[in-house]
């Protein structure tokens, strides 16, 4: 459904006794040619950015009002657009915010919610039921009109896109590593390990957080895709990077004047965000069948 | 069921509390003097403090967070969303005056996927690894990658712009609604159906089934009677989540189609920083949604029988 | 100098808008009318659900439906034309007397009289931010039947040619305009129907008192977006298309049976750059170096010439340069000259830093533009670039209606991208509203020279003359001063009014201005 963000991975794993498989995890992904594919196109797009100022020796942000609207060329291998600047310079170093903040947020996101969730699953109580609580709202709620107010509010700019994605996504972590602490306190050698006196946060560490890493693995590479369609959306609506950063949805936000003229100018970020989070959630599924095989797959 | 929905209504309150407190919490996020900005769209002159401070006063400005909380939630309970900064008008007025155009698109979109999503998620669970079965799998894998913007800029250039069949935005006779409810149903369909199907793979996989079939009753009545009826109730639970996405879809193909509905409203108000406006229609989201979950949840109960209304949370998992 | 790559463009121009016609009359020999007279045509936002508080005078501003008139009207060239007044002359020291036509009556056939014409202006004087027409509630007495006297509050003779503005149409006393779109009025069309955000409906007043109208039923639909305004006339939703985005203009004159039409030059791309916020603080541009230097800094040339393909004019005035008579060449303009730029930069204590942005005293120097419609994105990408290359780092903020109005009110930008449209025949019509420190405009404060200044006084001068020649005259003295000397506005492209239209539609005339524009002469072709 492309406008929200990865709403079908609520699939709250069940706890195994062993988490971690035995195989080798990468092996076994690249078996899968879909989940290959997305690792493929993940490393891909990450290269892409990563060495975008050796791929084009192009500044992005270099106007050439003469030269606008150029088709392909040997100098402009995607043309130019209605400033005349460098469609592919623009695309490569596009990737580097889109991936950027969106592989940023989903870091900090997912230390956020693992702590909450971590911090909520253990001492329950009341702060438990608020925590979960405000998790359901933000889960349930359709996470773009949060992102729009925020934005909306805060002004537009990377910043305020930032600190949307960060103040909404965390839920999702917040409610499987809470689930995963919740009934690792069942079992018996923690229940052992807190009669012989272990430190609150030494059990933590040493018994829930291994079990938590497959399934926020999982969790995070699906949300990464989801990540990178609200920046998208955001900037599609005027809200993300602000001129001259050239981000993906903002670009598709200026070219709609040149639909016709010049369709690449569209064609090239759109192609460029699909694929990006097609990346992102093939290898998200592939590492979900991996990593969590008693979760079903669910496409 | 009257007795159920109450129950079930008042334990969504909280949530709606929690709606509201974000919606708040919002408008003071918003960077610079509240008194400041509103005089100074109101008046020639800049404001003097004097002018400032009454404002204030007059508004509740200078009350204590809390109190100004609680005169926010009075005023929801009245119907008061505060009035637009730009229309001068109430903001639920201007909310409610727009729900015809959205609902215009909406509907039909929420019907065409639903229809769609369990046509061919029940058909590719009964035909698994046919061809529509992966056909259904590369379709549904596209749309959840597919920006919905992107969709819809793709079927304007395809059907409007080169072939001219349909218009390209705005709002007018059916042929106007054909592009903006395909938007919105490809973008909601693909998801709702891998769901349909994942689940009529677990019924049909369940130990009733095979007795049944294995009764010698006929496939087509054990499929349309009971493992449709039994792959419905997580389709319907997850149908919230689904709306959500129909929720936002509304915003971005509302934009994309100029559509004067509830969604540019609110884009528009963005850009003109008009934070009754956002602020209501947080708030305005929400109760519509806490609404739609509890219509959800009363259609899972028809469904299932396996509920007791007795118990006071419908044992769904959430 | 500027001048002569202006004139190229008016040459340019000319050829331009002679091809459109060129193909027009070999079609246009004698055109058949088409049984049907509809036109449907697509119009930008709504504009009379704009900002708040702004519900413009319906249905005759800003969106001119030519269904309602006013006393004298604005012609193609900026000089004054009868309407609904006969003549109009100086009956005393500030006094204009107005000699209505017998003939005219509403489209209710009820005659117009000298109190319907008071009415109307006592109507419009009510409301705020008129400008600067000095008018108040005695402002407009009734003479007799026929004549009204108008005496503004000031001393102020440009009035007849400021109540050409359609803001002064005469509408029915029982009318209620801001509420009600269904208004009476003289003109050659009536209202029908008006559904906001979606259309006006508009149709022939047969009993007009005039030529009548050759189309029964003009349609106007609103298209916020550009890109959908320019789709729906290519896939036959509307016939015309007006104020056609520049940056697609080749791609629509490509197209078959599409027919282009120009006006004059009747609004100018500039920038108002502030001085001051609305406390009297001065800001970064307070200082005239650098004002000159952003002016320098701009490649207005490959502004027009490149950015709006050639789509407009080079342009040194604020304004129409029409409207200035023999005069406009008194404005030079600051040339675009990026060594000059960076030595004022210099001069002014900005230095170069590692990263190519100046700063003074670990400043850097950052300047916020703003600006308003969607459209001058591309503008304020270009000026952005421009500036960066001289060292100045410029922040971009869209905004829509109020938060743009509050940016102006509060002085919170350095650069406002704006078009300001001569809408009246007055030359200093714009020099008075905007820069003139007196004015109720709301960032006059923000961007004037100040009170005493050469330039406030030459404004002064403006409400005083008798003679247009000599008006003209004050009129390029003030511009000269505001443009060349104090740098208070940096025009970047003169831009005529672009139609576009199926080749059905004959007979349109554009006028510059669009708030003036009359669509009584259009039909439908066979």
């Amino acid at each position: 459904m492309a406008v929200e963000v990865a709403a079908g991975v609520m699939t709250s794993p069940q706890l195994t006794e062993e988490v971690a498989p035995r195989r080798n995890p990468l092996r076994q992904l690249l078996r899968d040619p879909l989940a290959g594919t997305g690792l493929a196109l993940v490393t891909a797009l990450v290269l892409a950015a990563v060495f975008a100022p050796l791929l084009t020796p192009l500044d992005p942000a270099a106007v050439d009002a003469t030269g606008r609207l150029q088709n392909p060329s040997a100098e402009h291998l995607l043309g130019t657009d209605e400033l005349g600047r460098d469609l592919l310079s623009r695309v490569l170093f596009g990737a580097r915010w889109s991936l950027g903040i969106a592989g940023l947020a989903t870091l900090v996101v997912m230390v956020i919610g693992v702590l909450i969730g971590i911090i909520s699953g253990y001492y329950g109580g009341l702060l438990d039921t608020l925590v979960m609580r405000v998790v359901d709202v933000l889960l349930a709620f359709p996470s773009l009109v949060l992102y729009l107010a925020i934005v909306g509010t805060l002004g537009p700019g990377v910043k305020n896109v930032f600190f949307a994605l960060i103040a909404i996504s965390w839920a999702g972590y917040a409610r499987i590593v809470r689930g995963l602490v919740l009934s690792a306190r069942e079992r018996d050698y923690v229940r052992a390990s807190l009669a012989l006196g272990a430190g609150d946060r030494r059990l933590m560490l040493r018994h829930i957080l291994p079990n938590v890493v497959s399934p926020v693995v999982v969790l995070a590479s699906l949300q990464a895709g989801g990540m990178i369609l609200a920046l998208a959306a955001l900037g599609f609506f005027g809200l993300g990077a602000q001129p001259p950063t050239p981000e993906w949805g903002t670009m598709i936000n200026q070219s709609r004047l040149y639909l016709q003229s010049a369709p690449m100018l569209m064609l090239v970020p759109g192609l460029a965000i699909s694929l990006a989070v097609l990346g992102f959630n093939l290898l998200g599924d592939g590492l979900r069948d991996v990593l969590d095989p008693r979760v079903g797959r669910s496409r | 069921m009257i007795a159920y929905a109450l129950r079930r209504g008042l334990s969504l309150l909280p949530v709606w509390l929690g709606i509201s407190f974000v919606a708040f919490v919002l408008s003071s996020l918003s960077p610079g003097d509240p008194a400041q900005l509103i005089l100074n769209r109101q008046q020639d002159e800049p404001p003097t403090p004097a002018q400032l401070e009454a404002f204030r006063e007059a508004n509740g400005l200078n009350d204590p967070f809390l109190v100004q909380y609680a005169t926010f939630v009075a005023g929801l309970f009245r119907g008061e969303l505060g009035t637009s900064f730009r229309t001068g008008t109430p903001v639920l007025e201007e909310l409610v005056s727009r729900i015809p155009a959205t609902l215009q698109i909406t509907v039909p979109a929420v019907l065409l996927a639903v229809l769609l999503a369990v046509l061919i998620g029940v058909l590719s669970a009964l035909r698994r690894n046919s061809l529509a079965d992966h056909g259904s799998r590369v379709a549904a894998l596209l749309s959840d990658s597919v920006p919905s913007f992107v969709l819809a800029y793709l079927l304007i250039i395809v059907f409007a712009v080169q072939a001219g069949l349909l218009p390209v935005a705005g709002r007018g006779g059916v042929e106007h609604l054909v592009l903006p409810v395909l938007t919105l149903t490809l973008a909601t369909t693909a998801s709702m159906m891998r769901l349909t199907r994942s689940s009529m793979l677990e019924v049909l996989g369940e130990d009733y089934m095979r007795t049944a079939r294995a009764m010698g009753l006929p496939w087509r009545s054990v499929v349309f009677q009971h493992a449709l009826r039994n792959a419905l109730i997580p389709v319907v639970t997850v149908a919230g989540l689904v709306l959500a996405g129909f929720v936002t879809g509304t915003v971005i193909v509302e934009t994309v189609f100029a559509w004067p509905g509830i969604g540019t409203f609110v884009v528009d108000s963005i850009f003109d920083r008009d934070y009754p406006v956002i602020q209501g229609f947080v708030v305005f989201t929400g109760t519509v949604f806490i609404v739609i979950n509890l219509c959800v949840d009363l259609l899972y109960v028809r469904l299932d029988p396996r509920v007791r209304l007795t118990t006071g949370r419908a044992s769904h998992g959430r | 100098m500027k001048w002569f790559a202006s004139l190229a463009a008016v040459s340019v121009v000319a050829t331009a808008c002679g091809g459109s016609s060129d193909s027009d009359s070999a079609t246009e020999a004698s055109p058949e009318p088409a049984a049907v007279q509809e036109l449907v045509v697509g119009s930008g936002a709504d504009p009379w659900i704009d900002s708040e508080g702004d519900r413009k005078r319906r249905p005759n501003y800003p969106l001119n439906a030519d269904v309602c008139e006013t006393l004298v009207h604005l012609g193609t060239n900026f000089e004054l034309e009868p309407m609904l007044a006969s003549k109009w002359e100086l009956a005393g020291d500030n006094t204009y007397r107005f000699t209505l036509k017998d003939e005219v009556t509403f489209s209710d056939g009820r005659p117009l009289t000298a109190a319907d014409v008071k009415s109307a202006i006592d109507y419009t004087v009510k409301e705020p931010s008129i400008g600067f027409s000095f008018l108040g509630a005695e402002s407009t007495t009734i003479v007799d039947e026929s004549t009204v006297d108008i005496t503004p509050t000031k001393p102020n003779l440009r009035l007849v040619e400021q109540i050409n503005h359609p803001t002064y149409a005469v509408i029915s006393p029982d009318d209620d305009p801001l509420n009600d779109a269904n208004v009476t009025c003289t003109g050659p069309f009536k209202v029908t129907s008006y559904t906001p955000e979606e259309k006006l409906v508009v149709e022939r007043n047969e009993d007009y008192w005039g030529e009548p109208a050759k189309l029964d039923k003009i349609t106007f639909r609103f298209f916020p977006d550009d890109t959908t305004r320019v789709l729906a006339l290519q896939n036959g939703e509307v016939d015309l298309i007006n104020d056609v985005p520049r940056g697609v203009l080749s791609n629509l004159e490509s197209q078959p049976n599409t027919t282009i039409e120009t006006s004059p030059v009747g609004n100018v791309t500039l920038m108002y750059v502030a001085r001051r916020d609305a406390a009297g603080t001065p800001k970064t541009l307070a200082d005239p170096l650098l004002r000159r230097a952003v002016a320098a800094s701009m490649d207005t040339s490959a502004y027009v010439q490149g950015l709006l393909a050639g789509n407009a004019e080079e342009i040194n005035t604020i304004a129409p340069p029409e409207v200035l008579g023999r005069f406009s060449d008194m404005v030079k303009g600051v040339d675009y000259d990026k060594e000059e730029a960076g030595r004022l930069l210099d001069q002014a204590g900005w230095t170069r830093q590692g990263d190519g942005i100046r700063s003074k005293d670990g400043k850097p120097l950052e300047l916020t533009i703003v600006f308003g419609a969607p459209s001058d994105l591309v503008t304020a990408e270009f000026v952005q670039a421009q500036l960066r290359e001289v060292g100045i780092d410029g922040k971009i903020q869209q905004l829509d209606a109020g938060a743009y109005r509050e940016a102006l009110n509060t002085g919170n930008y350095d650069l406002d991208i704006s078009k300001p449209s001569q809408n009246d025949a007055n030359p200093a019509f714009l020099l008075a509203l905007r820069w003139y420190s007196g004015a109720t405009g709301k960032n006059a404060k923000i961007i004037s020279p100040g009170a005493g200044t050469t330039y406030d006084g030459l404004i002064d001068q403006t409400l005083q003359a008798t003679d247009r020649t000599e008006l003209q005259r004050i009129a390029a003295e003030a511009m000269h001063e505001l443009v060349d000397v104090e740098v208070g506005g940096i025009p970047l492209s003169g831009n005529y009014r672009i139609f576009a239209m199926n080749d059905k539609v004959r007979g349109v005339e554009l006028h510059p201005s669009g708030t003036n524009q009359r669509w009584a002469t259009a039909f439908m072709a066979k």
